[in-house]
């Protein structure tokens, strides 16, 4: 993994890309060493660095810095073998998650029989090992035991033994600790942080987008405030804070002004959750703008800066303003505004400007050109939630609204930078974001750039969805690039695609937009072309996923259709292979009105044009019995070229009065 | 090159027209009116029929477009071997070179038309002019009509020089063209026009600020102490846990586990934890004499034995110095509570001659 020669020059700079001067800097460029003579002039000339303090893990994130992501391996996560290495979505998440749920049976065990490990071999011990204490009767209820847990983030536990305290004896600071701490999670038990793999699968089903109302009504963060004698500002701030973040913006809009009725100041935090609802307390536009300026002017007074989540909170709430003008003249007023006292927008801000400057019905803004070109000069630190948000609407609107292809490879090289790559969010955003990545890459570029980015994607940094893939294979086809079309192939049934009827259509339909066989590249008999290679598979692994199917007596919405037959049919024919397309035919003559939509007439006609070459009664037979069944008008002028050009025998020209025997009928019933 | 050589042979047979017969211009104009119409006609048609290709031939239709490559081909096919040749299917042959572009002059395709040297309007138009000029009617008329084809015939070479529009030409062209590698970038599937005029935004902070801020003096802690200080340590978390991911290599696997304080940490450092202990010096551990003195007789087999242990204290690493400390005063109290045997033996002096209990001298 680490076999890079430059690497200590890649740490070195690492660590000292924040330093001043590189350590040990000799002005006059002499030798190190100093010799006797020259020792007391040298020693002046040294320049000794300032000492940098370094974290815990800053070594690490040098070295970190210095592994780039091999596309061509499976996720680290992964086990490192050949077994299992998942291609699908599905087999990627249940594959992640199983190996979660081994650490959680593992945790689990480790919780209920606590008294199998008590060794303690490790001087100091690590905290991060031990049992928790699980509370029982006999724990000790402390206040010390409630701060823990608040510290610790154990909402249950908390709650648990804040309901055990003796009210009275709970010192006013750990209870307004509790009234924050309730008020954040809004009592809701939290995911232990150890586990990495549920939190990213998880995060991205709550759609975040709309406010929802989650606060717990007379919950017991209520009950906490109610019971305090002395309302201090704090407090008020919690709640506020509290309901603000779960949604009851009416709530905490009543506390607000509560709390400005008794005299008390709102901190900044309190200032920041009123912007964030103040779009939903003030219905009208006017109105809204009017309650943002006003607090504004009130923060200015009592002399609280705001900060870059102020910001960020102001334009949310700006982003829910129906009125495109009005959203959008404000949003820059209010950029221009906190430009002039230095507070520098995050990946939040840009993610809020988009949704005001983007919208779906609006008209085209390039203003993601202006942040693309900011961020590749300097990428602003994470500050506030919502910034984990922006790449994947970065690379919507690349894909949506702006369809610009180089904007969204410049995005695409600004995640992939090693500091940035943890800002993709979760597994929901960064689907998010491939999909619309590939998805505009399919329509802008050719067969051969898209390709070459479909391969570094997939399979192992991004599985396409089904949609995806068959814009991918529609894409290639387009520009009939056939030769594209085995390795798509192989990918299907990789990444679990192959039973999907819609797949197989768009597949087929490539695999026989192509004009034949290349007279050059075939000239060995064994070596058997790819493209018809991959055909036969496709046959062969349909056929057997039915026969399968239907041993075990399973229901399955794979059926052979008549598109996808003809497909077939008609490669088969281009490239000559006589016996595979008969049996394609045999297929749809049993199949008949079984298939779900209809046999090509031009590819039939093909066909039966071979057979009367071939001189193959049979099988011209079964041509002009389909085409005869499905009522094709050709099927006259066949039957008449059959009887001219054909050597039937008298079974066969029997066979042929009873199939036009039945059309007469009809036609004349018709 | 082809414009200009139709609009000189156009030219021509304007001049032709005035010289031979000096007519009134107008009715010359209203001719030749006459004769582009028909062109454009054909044209129109023609069209029409390239749409239907359009599909068909993509790639040859855009290397079309191109005349600078048209031209380049025209040399290759030159250059080229009579032996290349290949025979291709029918439909190719109707795909050669045909441009979008309106102004552009016709294409061989329309040869049939120009085969006829002369078109009927123009007959008819001659027919006109000679009926005017009733003299000489019948000679005239023939002699225009010699130099209108004439004038034809050699327009029409010019106009189909560089493309010498023979069969033979034409399917070696073809045959190049086909096998041809175009790289075919597909048009854009443009969305439908948005109602709306695109905004460009040309600077994110070109709008003039609301001055809300202009005369605001922020106390500079206000921003620091937010005054709910379990709420900005738990979103500080949440901040955290947003970027925390499944990890991407060994050093993210260890920054994690660093993080949660399963491993040691960097830099290095053996005595790491070991807090209790940096508060207590080395020479505590190693120099326990001091806490024999208050009780310890000066010599004596006490006083040889508490020494031994002693020194075997301050080597043993293990112990903090409180234990080594309990460990002395365990002895003091053992030998306290045998004191009458001690006495009795005389490992000890009696307690009536020396005072003090711990018989420290």
């Amino acid at each position: 993994m680490m076999s890079c020669p430059n690497l200590n020059a890649l740490v070195w700079q690492h660590l000292f890309r924040n330093a001043r001067r590189l350590p040990f800097v000799w002005k006059s460029g002499r030798s190190i060493v100093p010799n006797g003579n020259s020792f007391s002039t040298e020693t002046k000339e040294i320049v000794i660095p300032n000492y940098i303090p370094r974290g815990p893990t800053d070594i690490l994130e040098a070295l970190a810095s210095t592994v780039k992501r091999d596309p061509t391996a499976p996720h680290f996560k992964f086990h490192d073998d050949p077994y299992l290495i998942p291609a699908s979505n599905h087999a990627k998440r249940t594959y992640a998650l199983a190996q979660e749920a081994g650490r959680k049976a593992a945790n689990w065990i480790k919780h209920e029989h606590a008294e199998l490990f008590q060794h303690r071999n490790a001087e100091p011990f690590i905290q991060a090992f031990a049992p928790a204490e699980k509370l029982t009767e006999t724990t000790p209820i402390t206040e010390d035991l409630l701060k823990k847990y608040i510290h610790t983030a154990q909402v249950a536990n908390a709650i648990h033994v804040y309901g055990k305290l003796d009210s009275a004896a709970i010192s006013p600071e750990t209870r307004q600790s509790f009234l924050e701490f309730v008020a954040f999670y809004n009592e809701d038990d939290q995911l232990n942080q150890d586990f990495v793999e549920e939190r990213w699968f998880k995060s991205g089903m709550k759609g975040k987008d709309q406010i929802r109302q989650t606060w717990k009504n007379n919950g017991l963060a209520e009950a906490v405030f109610n019971s305090m004698e002395r309302k201090t500002p704090e407090a008020y701030c919690a709640l506020i804070c509290g309901m603000a973040k779960h949604g009851k913006a009416v709530g905490a809009w009543e506390y607000y002004n509560q709390m400005l009725a008794e005299g008390f100041a709102p901190n900044l935090t309190t200032y920041n959750s009123i912007f964030k609802i103040a779009g939903i307390v003030r219905e009208d536009a006017e109105h809204q703008i009017r309650l943002i300026d006003e607090t504004l002017r009130n923060m200015v007074h009592a002399g609280i800066k705001p900060n870059v989540r102020t910001l960020n909170s102001i334009l949310e709430s700006i982003s829910r303003i129906p009125i495109y003008r009005v959203a959008r003249e404000k949003s820059l007023q209010v950029l221009s505004d906190f430009k002039s006292i230095g507070v520098k927008p995050s990946l939040g801000s840009y993610y809020f400007l988009l949704k005001i400057f983007c919208r779906e019905k609006g008209p085209i803004n390039n203003i993601l050109v202006g942040i693309v070109n900011r961020l590749e000069y300097e990428m602003p630190p994470l500050q506030d939630l919502h910034d984990v948000a922006f790449f994947a609407e970065a690379m919507r609107v690349c894909n949506y609204h702006l369809e610009d292809v180089q904007l969204a490879k410049r995005l695409h090289d600004l995640l992939c930078l090693p500091q940035n790559q943890a800002l993709i969010g979760d597994s929901y955003k960064e689907s998010i974001y491939y999909r619309c990545f590939l998805l505009l890459l399919t329509r802008a570029e050719g067969p051969e750039a898209l390709m070459e980015m479909y391969r570094h994607l997939v399979p192992n940094i991004y599985t396409p969805e089904q949609s995806v893939f068959e814009a991918v294979v529609k894409s290639v086809a387009e520009c009939s690039a056939v030769h594209y079309v085995p390795e798509l192939w192989s990918d299907a049934v990789y990444m679990d695609m192959g039973e999907r009827e819609s797949i197989l259509e768009v597949l087929l339909e490539a695999l026989a937009s192509g004009s034949g066989p290349d007279s050059n590249t075939v000239s060995d008999k064994d070596d058997v072309d790819p493209v018809l290679a991959t055909a036969r598979a496709i046959t062969a692994h349909v056929d057997n996923f039915l026969q399968v199917a239907e041993e075990k007596n399973r229901p399955t919405p794979l059926r052979w259709t008549g598109s996808m037959l003809g497909n077939l049919a008609k490669l088969f024919l281009q490239y000559g292979d006589v016996a595979s397309a008969n049996a394609i035919i045999i297929k749809v003559h049993t199949l008949k009105n079984q298939l779900s939509s209809f046999f090509p007439v031009a590819t039939l006609n093909k066909f039966y044009e071979s057979c009367i070459e071939r001189q193959d009664s049979a099988m011209a037979l079964m041509a002009i019995d389909y085409a005869v069944e499905m009522g094709y008008d050709e099927s006259s002028s066949m039957a008449k070229q059959a009887r001219e050009q054909l050597k039937l025998d008298e079974r066969q020209q029997e066979k042929l009065n009873s199939i036009l025997g039945s059309t007469s009928t009809t036609s004349e019933e018709s | 090159m082809f414009p200009t050589s139709m609009a000189t042979s156009i030219q021509n047979t304007k001049m032709l027209l005035r010289r031979a017969f000096s007519v009134k211009r107008n009715e010359i104009l209203a001719r030749n009116l006459c004769f582009t119409r028909t062109l454009n006609a054909n044209e129109d048609q023609d069209k029409s029929k390239k749409v239907v290709e359009e599909k068909k031939n993509k790639a040859e239709l855009k290397e079309a477009k191109q005349k600078e490559a048209k031209a380049k081909l025209n040399m290759l096919l030159e250059s080229m071997s009579k032996t290349t040749q290949k025979a291709y299917p029918s439909e190719s042959k109707l795909s050669l070179a045909t441009p979008k572009i309106r102004a552009k002059p016709a294409k061989p395709v329309k040869q049939p038309v120009f085969n006829t040297k002369i078109e009927p309007e123009m007959l008819q138009a001659v027919e006109d002019v000679s009926n005017m000029l009733s003299k000489e009617n019948e000679a005239l008329k023939n002699s225009l009509i010699a130099k209108l084809e004439d004038v034809a015939d050699e327009s029409e070479r010019a106009r189909l020089e560089p493309f010498k529009p023979n069969k033979q030409k034409t399917e070696d062209l073809n045959s190049l063209l086909n096998t041809l590698k175009v790289d075919g970038k597909k048009p854009k599937n443009k969305s439908p026009a948005p109602k709306l005029a695109p905004v460009k935004i040309e600077d994110m902070y070109g709008a003039q600020p609301s001055g809300i801020f202009s005369k605001a003096h922020f106390i500079e802690e206000s921003s620091a102490v937010s005054g709910l200080a379990t709420w900005d340590m738990l979103y500080e978390k949440e901040l955290e846990l947003a970027v925390t991911h499944p990890p991407a290599n060994g050093f993210h696997q260890m920054i994690q586990w660093t993080k949660q304080g399963k491993v040691w940490q960097f830099p290095i450092d053996n005595e790491q934890g070991l807090d209790e202990e940096a508060q207590v010096g080395f020479h505590e551990h190693v120099f326990l004499e001091p806490h024999l003195k208050p009780w310890c007789p000066r010599r004596g087999p006490v006083r040889h034995f508490m020494e031994l242990v002693v020194v075997g204290l301050s080597k043993n690493p293990y112990l903090t110095v409180e234990q080594k400390k309990e460990h002395i005063n365990w002895f003091r109290d053992f030998f306290e509570a045998k004191r009458s045997i001690l006495i009795d033996t005389g490992a000890i002096p009696d307690i009536t001659t020396k005072s003090s209990p711990s018989l420290s001298t």
